[in-house]
């Protein structure tokens, strides 16, 4: 078997006393959709942010494309702290930053939109193109490397043309209605050509066709720039609608696993999102 | 059109060769000159009239122009009833004494005629964008040249233009930190330090320094290097300072970094002031006799080098990621941005360009001493940036020069007594300036709080834009 795009492996973040997530182990093939979904509070965003680099788990391992980019075990005052369910800790010790985890191929978006305020929507794709540069402080300061400054352009306007965004190109960023802030988000994470789209909840805050319009979207770009697609949403008829696969978490930990008809039925499921009866 | 503007720019050619031919003409013509305003030589009959002359020419035979101008202008002064200076003879009188003057003007009509034929001639419009700037420029050195020759290399106008354009290079290169990098640093007067005392200590003249070094045996350094050198030195031991405290300050938030980049500073002005440095820095003493400039185009030439190269890079892909960081460093950073170093980056580029500003004012104080660069100085730029607009190069530019004007000229005689007849007008009194200046200042912070120009730049694009959105799109431009 040819290795995951991603494979997360006993991971567990903690934070003091409070386990955010917990012993969380999942994989997603090359070409899927797959949605992570919980409660609020379940740990999603934790999760995504110990996959980009934002945090270093506590424990646990990811692996990209078979390559190790973070593993950690328990250290200093963790050692004794840790009240995660998984004992049997990684040896290796692997910190990467966010933005060496952005070049190595995975690009993500935010829950809370964070776009740069002050400047335009075009700008905001731009600078998504830096990561690429081949030319250093004095090449580029002395415009020795134009070709390679119109190459960035001219792909950036490509990624606001996929968005459906060329028209708004020089208006300032916060400017734009909410469904086109998310997308402009998007259209900044394509361009450092990732091949793993990380989306926390792109459908906040949408109404029904605007969701719609968005699920058809995913899965365009996913075929148009052979992506692979990770989500957080808490919209279920969108995570219905194009996921491959759905894992579900509550409290950190996975609670279930499997095509969108097999979470639907999942009683399990069904208990985290509506409570149990007390009777 | 096109024409017209090829006419055009060979009229402005043929006015610079008439300019140029008076002023050369008229260069070695000053004794034919004395006869021509005197044609009955009256001087002949009026002992202190003759002397006068006598003064001109024995300064001309001793080959010292600046003395035959000064005596000329005395002798212009005094015997202006008896001379002829209408005519001919003034015309020639103005290009002898505004030789070099015209000579500049000149140059500035063939730049505007060169302009002119590559306007016309251009098909692909890029030689078109380059051309009024270009003008610009040079109306600005040609400008600053003619106002120096006229006003004089002392007077107050020169002082401001000059302290201007050095503060404007120290403005825009802490906005490149504070403004577009979003990184509170109030390290600039440490800097500017290290850039003054590096070039003074590399550019006194090996000759003066036993004396400048007296009490240290004439200082361990016994060489004297070119000015540009030392400038270049000056930005690279701030740059290396810079890069040196980075490491462990950039790790630091807003608040903290500003703390500790302060605290840097004053640690930096009392480690130089350190007498066992002495024959590096001559302990608590003054630096004295390195070179100085003796016109205002150095310091412009230099400031406005630097200013463009700080300009460019804040276009580039680098300025544009700098940009990132101070909107949103969690976004940056998912978009593959290296935080620390791109933020080391802005903070040497910025640190270089303070080094170098901080050589530029030695040059211009002609004396260095530690004790004066105290936070104050580093307050007195960060007042520029603000008032000028956090992320502006050309609101820095502009702030700079009124903040100079104002704090050196327009505001003095708020601190001089002054007496309407018998009457004394209160509060004017030595230090009621700086009180005034402080209330200016809060005005600003509290009501205009963008500054000048906010974070946009003044752009010869948008101000023809506007222009010819006012025409209502008549005839198009061509």
């Amino acid at each position: 078997m040819a290795d995951a795009m991603l494979e997360l492996s006993h991971v567990t973040m903690q934070f003091g006393g409070v386990v955010a997530v917990d012993n969380l182990s999942m994989h997603i093939d090359q070409d899927e959709i797959v949605a992570l979904i919980g409660p609020n509070g379940a740990g999603k965003t934790t999760a995504f942010n110990c996959i980009t680099g934002v945090y270093t788990p506590t424990s646990g391992q990811v692996f990209y494309r078979g390559e190790l980019i973070v593993s950690n075990r328990p250290q200093g005052k963790m050692k004794t702290l840790y009240a995660g369910s998984h004992k049997d800790f990684p040896t290796q010790v692997v910190v990467n930053t966010p933005d060496r985890i952005t070049k190595m191929g995975l690009a993500r978006t935010f829950q809370n939109i964070r776009l740069f305020k002050t400047q335009t929507v075009f700008e905001n794709v731009l600078i998504a193109t830096h990561l690429h540069r081949t030319s250093n402080l004095f090449t580029a300061t002395m415009r020795l490397n134009r070709q390679e400054e119109r190459s960035f352009r001219e792909h950036a306007m490509s990624m606001l043309e996929a968005v459906g965004l060329q028209d708004e190109k020089d208006e300032l960023a916060v400017s734009l209605p909410y469904g086109k802030q998310r997308r402009l988000e998007i259209a900044r994470a394509l361009a450092t050509r990732p091949r793993l789209l990380l989306l926390d909840e792109p459908a906040a805050g949408m109404n029904p066709q605007e969701t719609d319009a968005l699920g058809r979207f995913i899965v365009d770009i996913r075929s148009r720039f052979g992506l692979t697609v990770f989500l957080i949403e808490h919209h279920m008829d969108l995570v219905m609608d194009i996921s491959d696969r759905i894992y579900v978490i509550d409290f950190g930990r996975q609670i279930a696993h499997g095509i969108p008809e097999q979470i639907q039925d999942n009683p399990d499921v069904i208990t985290a999102y509506l409570g149990v009866d007390e009777e | 059109m096109k024409v017209f503007k090829i006419i055009l720019a060979a009229l402005l050619v043929i006015l610079a060769l008439v300019i140029t031919a008076s002023a050369l003409t008229t260069r070695g013509t000053l004794p034919t000159l004395l006869e021509r305003m005197d044609p009955e030589n009256l001087a002949a009959q009026d002992a202190a009239m003759q002397k006068a002359k006598d003064r001109v020419t024995t300064a001309l035979a001793e080959n010292n122009p600046e003395r035959a101008q000064r005596s000329l202008d005395r002798y212009i002064n005094g015997f202006s009833a008896q001379l002829t200076l209408s005519g001919r003879v003034g015309y020639d009188l103005f290009f002898f004494r505004n030789g070099p003057s015209m000579l500049a003007l000149a140059l500035f009509l063939v730049v505007a005629a060169a302009g002119l034929i590559a306007h016309a001639l251009d098909r692909s419009g890029r030689v078109r964008k380059l051309v009024l700037p270009a003008i610009l420029i040079t109306v600005l050195y040609v400008g600053v040249y003619i106002v120096e020759n006229i006003a004089g290399a002392n007077s107050m106008l020169m002082t401001v233009l000059k302290k201007g354009a050095i503060y404007a290079l120290l403005a825009v290169s802490m906005n490149l930190l504070n403004g577009f990098t979003g990184l509170f640093s109030l390290g600039q007067a440490g800097f500017m330090l290290i850039g003054a005392y590096t070039y003074a200590i590399f550019s006194i003249e090996t000759q003066s320094r036993a004396q400048v070094y007296q009490y240290y045996a004439g200082g361990i350094i016994q060489f004297q290097l070119p000015a540009l050198v030392s400038i270049a030195l000056a930005g690279l031991a701030a740059a290396l300072f810079a890069f040196l405290i980075g490491w462990p300050v950039l790790r630091l938030k807003s608040d903290y970094l500003a703390i500790a980049t302060l605290g840097f500073a004053e640690i930096i002005r009392a480690i130089f002031q350190y007498d066992g440095l002495g024959p590096l820095t001559n302990g608590s003493n003054l630096l004295r006799k390195f070179t100085v400039f003796d016109t205002a185009l150095f310091p412009f030439a230099v400031a406005g080098v630097c200013i463009a190269l700080i300009a460019l890079l804040i276009h580039s892909t680098y300025g544009r990621s700098f940009k990132a960081i101070r909107d949103d460093e969690v976004a940056a950073e998912a978009m593959g941005i290296n935080l620390y170093a791109h933020k080391q980056m802005a903070f040497v580029i910025s640190s270089f360009f303070a080094g170098v500003g901080g050589a530029l004012l030695a040059m211009y104080q002609t004396t260095v001493q530690a004790a004066a660069f105290t936070s104050a100085m580093t307050y007195e730029i960060l007042l520029i940036v603000v008032i000028g607009g956090m992320g502006s190069i050309s609101g820095s530019v502009i702030a700079s020069f009124l903040f100079v004007a104002a704090s050196e000229w327009w505001l003095r005689f708020l601190d001089n007594e002054t007496m309407l007849g018998s009457f004394r007008v209160p509060l004017l009194r030595s230090g009621f300036r700086m009180v005034v200046f402080s209330v200016v200042i809060m005005a600003v912070v509290l009501f205009y709080r963008k500054g000048i120009m906010g974070d946009r730049e003044l752009s010869l694009g948008r101000f023809r834009r506007r222009l010819s959105h006012r025409r209502k799109g008549g005839a198009q431009d061509g």
